[in-house]
């Protein structure tokens, strides 16, 4: 049988080429463009936000986030941590601005499109969010059955994802049972569970005490490990001293950026004092 | 990504809720038989005064009375043609002395007692068949009339009519309560599916969290609701006709002699209609109070 696809270089020949047969032109289909794979995973242009007219969350807010980066963002309450992280999961909407997830507008999707947005973000909340009643195995298989995945790999995928966060052996107890620190460790699992490109950390520590924060800062960083990008919002300073991540500021509604953190950020800015002054 | 890709297995296991909050499931389907067992129980005495009315709307018999002067031939002339028409079920012949027995039994009334022998005409007691028509029947009176032998003909028609209008009042009545209970029912379901829905909103929430579309979150508590509904309308007719049984057990025998009718129970048609009523509306409260909720 003869190969009917259009040949699309014949299609786009001159006018003045030998004549053929006649053909409609065609439209350039999707191709694989090997820059995407470079592209930053979230891009926030010149983002405005407000609940209150009088009272802007977001002024301007512009920030770029590379794959596989662990990001902290920090700022005193009211900054609009919280809410930057909701217009990614498109819980609110920005008056103004783009947020470009893997290149495309957030603000641009249908609602028909943003539960597939919602599978490919793993969110972890301070309250946890978990439905007491259900296991813990339910709790995190929900996030896999809203897929469609078969029930045989649902319990395989839930099983390592609670043996990721320590929970190996617990799926059958119900989540109201669970300690503070479990409940989170539930959350994240179920965070993690569909394998997200990125994972949003709202105050995730914000219930617990320092040293579970800790442990749980802990696990966020093992899951950034495997290739995940992770947002982690949060005010506690000792949590941004652990390790010297990129650290972004949220003030007056604008991000600032400080790439090794902010106590590497004091130690420069001491340095560069001293030596100013010793000049 | 549409819909199209979540296949049955999932939905039901979002379903996982019905199962694991099952007390406040009896509950509520406990609420929603109380306020059906008020319209099924309001629907009942629609039903039964209906059929009271249907008996009473035809006295089912009429006297003709004879001349004084009615031979002993004609008057068994005109009980064997009338025996012969259709719709009789039976004619008695009753004598001026008899029809005088039946009404003076003793005689310490001394006013019935000294009435003339003229006043108690001698008559022929007719029966019809339930199914007879008022027309035929009034057909009957007008040809008898018309005969030497009769004296007039009485066929009850003012009495029952005047009480098939009282029980018309009573059903018409009836059905208003019916229906103001039905509102009831309605607004009673959509208070307990919404309560229901808020005290289980943190699975919605989770729902949407996780990438759930507005169909995968509404199909559990839909189906959810429905079942309710169901169950409640069918727990209802369950109690409702319990109770029935147990009433008519006791009661049956006075019930008909006095009504004339043996109580029944709702006709099968009425009592699936309700436990769909109950299932069409436990669907749409669910339906309707899950839509701000599910929002994107």
């Amino acid at each position: 049988m003869a190969n009917r696809r259009p040949d699309p270089h014949r299609a786009a020949a001159p006018a003045d080429a030998a004549p053929g047969p006649f053909r409609q032109p065609m439209r350039q289909g999707p191709r694989y463009d090997a820059s995407a794979a470079r592209r930053p995973i979230l891009v926030f242009e010149d983002l405005y936000k407000s609940y209150r007219a009088d009272q802007p969350v977001l002024r301007g807010c512009s920030l770029t986030i590379e794959r596989g980066e662990f990001v902290f963002i920090t700022g005193p309450s009211g900054s609009g941590k919280s809410t930057l992280l909701r217009l990614v999961h498109r819980t609110e909407r920005s008056d103004s601005g783009r947020i470009l997830f893997l290149g495309r507008d957030i603000a641009r999707l249908t609602d028909d499109s943003v539960p597939a947005l919602r599978r490919n973000i793993g969110y972890v909340f301070q309250d946890f969010k978990l439905v007491p009643n259900w296991t813990v195995f339910d709790n995190v298989a929900i996030a896999l059955e809203v897929t469609g995945l078969p029930g045989r790999l649902v319990r395989t995928r839930v099983g390592e994802a609670l043996e990721r966060v320590g929970l190996a052996g617990r799926g059958d107890d119900k989540a109201r049972v669970l300690s503070g620190g479990e409940q989170q460790r539930v959350a994240v699992a179920r965070a993690i569970v569909g394998e997200p490109a990125l994972i949003l950390a709202d105050e995730p520590t914000g219930n617990l005490d320092p040293q579970l924060a800790i442990d749980i800062l802990g696990m966020f960083e093992d899951i950034h490990e495997t290739g995940a990008t992770v947002l982690f919002a949060t005010h506690d300073r000792t949590l941004l001293d652990v390790r010297p991540r990129r650290v972004v500021v949220l003030d007056e509604g604008k991000a600032t950026d400080v790439p090794n953190g902010l106590e590497r950020q004091a130690m420069d800015d001491e340095l560069e004092d001293e030596l100013r002054a010793s000049a | 990504m549409g819909s199209s890709d979540y296949g049955w297995k999932p939905r039901i296991g979002a379903w996982r809720a019905g199962r694991s909050d099952w007390r406040v499931h009896v509950l509520s389907v406990f609420s929603l038989a109380v306020a059906f067992v008020c319209l099924a129980a309001s629907l009942l005495v629609v039903t039964n005064l209906a059929a009271v009315r249907d008996r009473w709307s035809r006295a089912g018999r009429a006297t003709v009375y004879l001349r004084e002067g009615a031979t002993d031939s004609e008057v068994a002339a005109l009980a064997k043609a009338l025996e012969g028409t259709d719709g009789v079920k039976r004619v008695r012949h009753v004598s001026s002395q008899e029809a005088r027995r039946e009404v003076v039994s003793d005689e310490s009334d001394a006013a019935l007692a000294s009435l003339p022998p003229s006043a108690f005409p001698a008559s022929l007691e007719v029966g019809f068949s339930d199914d007879i028509e008022d027309v035929a029947l009034g057909a009957i009176a007008v040809k008898l009339r018309a005969l030497p032998a009769v004296e007039s003909v009485e066929t009850y028609q003012r009495w029952t009519e005047r009480l098939s209008s009282l029980l018309t009042g009573g059903v018409t009545a009836s059905l208003c309560l019916a229906v103001i209970v039905l509102a009831a029912v309605v607004s009673v379901i959509g208070s307990t599916m919404r309560l229901l829905l808020n005290r289980r909103r943190i699975e919605v929430e989770v729902l949407k969290l996780v990438g759930a579309t507005n169909g995968f979150v509404r199909q559990p508590f839909v189906l959810e609701g429905a079942t309710q509904g169901a169950a409640g309308a069918t727990g209802a007719l369950v109690l409702l006709g319990g109770l029935f049984l147990i009433v008519r057990g006791r009661f049956d025998h006075e019930l008909a002699n006095l009504l004339g009718v043996s109580p029944t129970f709702l006709p099968w048609p009425v009592a699936f209609g309700m436990v769909a009523l109950g299932a069409i509306l436990g669907a749409t409260t669910a339906l309707v109070s899950l839509r701000k909720m599910v929002a994107v």
